[in-house]
Order: C-alpha cells, then structure tokens, then sequence
C-alpha cells in the first residue's frame, strides 16, 4: 500500500519550492505548473521506493525540463498577435532589478539555466547539482561560471554599463 | 548592473509562495496508473489471442497432416510391404504432391482438397474399349482429359482387390504432367512390342489398374481415366485410347505387392520412374 499520507506531507512541505523552481527553469507559469505535475507524478509512482524523494523530484524535474525543450512541440508557434512581453527598453523602465534577472534568465540555454536554478535557488551543492543533471561537477562549474558571466554581461549591457 | 550572488538569489526566490494540490498530484498518478493497466491488459489480450490462434492453426495442421498419414497407413493394411510408405521414401521432390508425414497448407482447401475428396471406385471401370482397342477409331485419339486438370486422384487395384483402395493425389505441375505423359502416349498400338514373357498377346496381360480421376479447376471430377497395366498397358476413357505409357514409379507402387508379377510369366522390371513424383494421402 503506497503511502499517501508520507507523498501528501512530502508534497506540502516542498510543492511549492518546487514548482518556483519549475517556473523559473520553463520561464512560464503554466509550463511550470505542468513540469512539476509531471515530477511529482513520478516521485508518487516510486515513492516507495526511493530514498530521497526530493532530491528525486529536483531530477525529474531538470530531466523534464531539459527534455521538453528538445521537443519540436515547445518550438515556436505562429501567431497573429504578438505576445504582451516587455521589450529590453520597456522592461528596463518598468521594471527593477530581479525582474531584469529572471529575463536575462530565460535566455540562458536549459542546461545552464538549470544549472543556475539548482545552485542559486534550490541551494543544491556543486556536487548535488551533478548528480541532479547527471553530469560531472568539473562540468557543472563551468557551466554555472559560464552562466553567471552570461547574466552579467547582459545585465550590464541591457543597464547601458560595463560588466 | 553586475549582480552578485545575493541579488542573484534574491531575484530567484521573487515570487514565489505557490502551493501544489497533492490531491491533484495523485489524481494525475492514479489516472496515469490506470491507463498503464488498461495498455498492458490490452497488449496482453492481444498477445493471449495471437498465441490462441496459432496454437489452433499448429494443432489443426498437425491433425490434419496426421490424418493423412493415418488414413494412408491403414489404407494399405498392415502387412509387411507398405505401399505408401515405398512412394513416400521413393525421395522424389514432390510440387503440389501431398506429403504422407507433413501437414499440407494446400489440403486444407483447393483442387488437391477437391481431389483428395473424389472417392474411389470400388473397381476399376470396365470400359468399352472403342473399336475392341484397335486404333483408327473415331475418336480414339482424342483427349483423355476434357480440359485443364488443377489436380489427380489416382486409385490403385491389384488384378482381384478387396477391401481399401490405395490412392493418391497430386496438384498443380505434377498432376499437369502427369495428365500430358499420358496424353502423349502412343495412340496407335505398336507394330512390334516386346514383352518380358515374350511376344505381345493380344489381350494384354492384367497386372493390375490404375484410374486417374481428374479434377478441374472449379473441383469438379472428370470422367476416370482406366490405365490397365500389362504388355502393352493401355489407357483409356471410353472413347480415346493410348498405349504403351509408363506410369510413374510412385503409382505402380500403390499396387498391393505380390500382384504385379504377370501370371506364370516373370517379374516385370518397370522403366525408371517418369518425371511425376507423389506420395499417397488419403484413400
């Protein structure tokens, strides 16, 4: 008999880190909501059999992210109507420092915004984030350096300063 | 700008507070469950019938291919020669030539079906040989066979048979050559034949009948075809006549053994088998 007082616990504790964390890997609300429907599903058809359950539900949930987006389907639809996002000079204007962070964020590729998402946000360890990502730490070291210098390069720019 | 690490941080905890339904987590796992059940229990039907099916069609092959073989066993008694068994070990490749020991594909339906189904004649016919077999007769040279045979039953009688009938079939190119063998045949009796006990007789010397029933295309019996063995052999439906044919090894191995030997004359050595080969079936 599977647990379900143990998964709703679990699901209270940390739903709601997970699915921030789902929002700023997908950029999207409602993709994020979906990615992390998607991982906690997963963690409750092992949940008897998994040790650490979060640490399972931060992997599906990169390993969802990372594997959607190569999928044609999330490629670019076309539309008549162009999407209400503010432009770099708009945005600027209106809005402030984190909200300038979280879209220099999206354009970071899905490896390395995960990387960034495991680090800064779910305070995962170089080596968890490896084992998260299933690469090698050298390569998640990399990876977020390369990352990081991406945010401050184009924060710097989109501010009109230096980095 | 150049954000540290504490902006960093800062900008990704900004906005959230959003809490997961685990009931809804769970309804999604239950439903997913359930269409796994439902996808391996449909698979598994699938694969339950596909098995079902072809144990059928093993099972029935194998009856009916041992039919067969039962049906030719008893047919030809249990004495110590077995026809049947000479013209199924006779090692001839066999097209269209019912197998004694393998299930047949082809004998579950068609000519070879049709002609298996033919009975036969508790004798030969005793046909009014046209002219008192001499030739010249109208329509002595005629056709044997009134069309395309799709298929052959031949039975075999010893000069007195009793009891069972030793038979045969064959489709397809083995029952065509065999019917055009026959077909090409001398039609006129040869001047000069030399027998194994001697000159020629008038009446030829009875080692036994064969009756080659054809079967046409839409399964329908021809009239039998008489081939009374001896020196010379004749073949005949009543109307058209041929001499001299040689039937196959196969075929004068249906004869129950002991009755090929002409009445007080020598064993007859038979010309080497012709081209048609086939092992007996069903009788």
């Amino acid at each position: 008999m599977r647990d379900e007082a143990g998964f709703r616990m679990f699901v209270e504790t940390n739903g709601a880190t997970l699915l921030h964390a789902a929002r700023l890997l997908t950029g999207d609300h409602h993709r994020g909501e979906d990615l992390v429907q998607g991982a906690l599903t997963k963690v409750y058809l092992k949940w008897d059999r998994i040790d650490a359950p979060l640490a399972y539900a931060r992997k599906a949930l990169v390993t969802g992210h990372i594997d959607s987006t190569r999928r044609k389907w999330w490629g670019e639809r076309p539309t008549e109507i162009l999407p209400d996002e503010p432009g770099r000079a708009d945005g600027l204007a209106a809005s402030d420092e984190r909200d300038e962070l979280r879209r220099l964020l999206g354009e970071l590729n899905p490896r390395e915004r995960a990387v960034v998402v495991l680090r800064y946000y779910c305070d995962q360890s170089e080596q968890e984030t490896a084992a998260a990502l299933g690469m090698p730490v050298g390569t998640v070291k990399s990876t977020c350096a390369r990352a990081l210098a991406r945010l401050r390069v184009e924060a710097a720019a989109s501010m009109g300063g230096q980095p | 700008m150049s954000p540290n690490e504490f902006q960093l941080r800062s900008a990704l905890r900004d906005g959230e507070g959003d809490r997961v339904n685990p009931e809804t987590v769970i309804a999604r796992a239950r439903g997913m469950q359930q269409a796994r059940h439902d996808r391996r229990v449909r698979y598994g039907s699938v694969a339950a019938v596909v098995a079902i099916v072809g144990g059928i069609g093993v099972v029935g092959g194998v009856i009916l291919g041992g039919s067969g073989t039962g049906k030719t066993f008893s047919a030809n008694g249990g004495g110590g020669s077995n026809a049947g068994d000479k013209a199924a070990n006779s090692g001839q490749a066999a097209r269209g030539t019912a197998s004694a020991g393998q299930p047949n594909p082809a004998m579950a339906s068609g000519p070879m079906h049709d002609a298996a189904a033919v009975p036969c004649p508790d004798s030969p016919p005793k046909l009014v040989v046209p002219g008192g077999g001499g030739s010249g007769q109208f329509g002595a040279q005629g056709p044997l066979f009134s069309g395309p045979v799709e298929a052959v039953k031949v039975c075999a009688y010893a000069s007195s048979t009793t009891g069972v009938v030793p038979s045969l079939v064959l489709a397809g190119d083995s029952a065509t050559d065999l019917t055009k063998s026959i077909e090409a045949a001398d039609k006129t009796l040869p001047a000069s034949i030399k027998c194994a006990s001697g000159p020629a007789p008038t009446d030829p010397i009875d080692r036994g009948s064969l009756v080659i029933i054809g079967v046409d295309q839409d399964g329908n019996p021809m009239k039998p075809v008489v081939v009374t063995l001896g020196c010379p052999t004749r073949v005949t439906n009543g109307t058209a006549l041929r001499y001299s044919w040689t039937p196959p090894a196969n075929l004068t191995a249906l004869i129950p053994q002991g009755l090929k030997s002409a009445p007080g004359g020598g064993p007859i050595s038979l010309p080497p088998p012709g081209k048609v080969t086939g092992s007996p079936i069903q009788s």
